[in-house]
């Protein structure tokens, strides 16, 4: 199943906090965690402007580390205002999820579409 | 461009050595893009720095620059500069300010080129200049016709058929008329006499303006 570029928009930057909260990360790297945790693959293009967001608005602090097969990396990690932010994306987004749960149980939404197999999300 | 950022530029340019041709010619299409944006040229070498990496990551690994970017080059742009803080107006002013004295600057040395050369064949009154209507037409004409050039151009750069649209040769047509009309049609409208030693005090208060300015923008 492909998750549309619309509906990741609104809570892909919740996960990447969520993905940077649990340890000092970079952009490949986070991509990939995404992947794993099935939401396709997602190009570093679309992560590097949302990592921009959360570090212009204080969310994360970046810092440079060499690496040590290539170029040096960018890596994120979260700020104080970053871990609020994040616990304010989990409250919100369960009661989102609680509440379409909700109403696709109670209407047709359950029934006629049944879960497929194969799970491939798409990025942009 | 302020010290800091120069030192960034270098960094960058000898970061982008190791790419690849091809991702070298798409990372210069994405440079001229962010030229044009509304942001200093500090927070552009730093953009530039991450994408840079980021690429030189992607082709450490194999994957080509489509895979890391995403494959709508100035979707990506327009979206890490939406994320990138703005000049503010002051800094716009004051950047505009700089810019200006720096084409000035260059124009002058031009005119003042063409006015040694004027001298050495026996026409004009040196060390006294003429600033003639036609100069000043020239200097609108080229600087307008020029600004034009390059802002069409950074922002049109992921455009593949820029090459055949007619606006470069109108802005080139525009830039060629204001030579001809300044060197040949008002040159003889004088409108005031220079002394080379002011023009080249000018010249040099124009340079001034414009490094203090760079220094504080950025």
């Amino acid at each position: 199943m492909v998750i549309p570029s619309q509906m990741l928009k609104g809570t892909l930057e919740g996960c990447i906090l969520a993905v940077i909260g649990e340890q000092e990360t970079y952009g490949y790297e986070i991509s990939q965690q995404l992947e794993r945790y099935g939401f396709g693959k997602i190009a570093e293009g679309t992560i590097y402007p949302l990592l921009l967001r959360l570090e212009k608005n204080g969310l994360a602090e970046a810092v440079y580390r060499q690496s040590e097969v290539g170029p040096r990396r960018k890596y994120y990690r979260l700020t104080a205002a970053g871990e609020v932010e994040l616990a304010s994306f989990i409250q919100n987004y369960r009661a989102l999820s609680r509440a379409v749960d909700n109403l696709l149980r109670e209407t047709k939404g359950a029934a006629d579409h049944e879960p497929q197999s194969k799970t491939t999300a798409a990025g942009e | 461009m302020n010290r800091r950022a120069k030192q960034l530029l270098q960094e960058n340019n000898r970061l982008e050595e190791q790419l690849t041709g091809e991702n070298n010619r798409m990372m210069t299409d994405i440079i001229v893009y962010l030229r044009a944006s509304n942001t200093t040229a500090y927070q552009q070498e730093c953009v530039r720095r991450d994408i840079t990496e980021m690429v030189l990551e992607g082709q450490r690994r194999g994957a080509p620059m489509e895979e890391v970017i995403g494959e709508d080059y100035k979707a990506f742009c327009d979206a890490v500069l939406s994320e990138v803080p703005k000049r503010t107006l002051r800094q716009r002013i004051l950047s505009a300010v700089g810019s200006g004295c720096l084409y000035v600057d260059i124009l002058a040395v031009i005119w003042l080129v063409f006015g040694a050369i004027g001298w050495l064949l026996g026409d004009g009154s040196w060390p006294w200049l003429a600033v003639t209507a036609g100069d000043l037409i020239a200097l609108v004409a080229i600087l307008g016709a020029s600004i034009g050039l390059v802002e069409y151009i950074c922002k049109n750069s992921f455009d593949e058929n820029l090459g055949k649209r007619k606006v470069i040769p109108v802005l080139l047509v525009l830039l060629v008329a204001g030579l001809v009309a300044g060197s040949v049609l008002l040159r003889e409208v004088v409108l005031f006499h220079i002394h080379t030693l002011l023009a080249l005090g000018l010249m040099a208060v124009l340079y001034g303006i414009h490094k203090a300015v760079e220094e504080k923008v950025g």
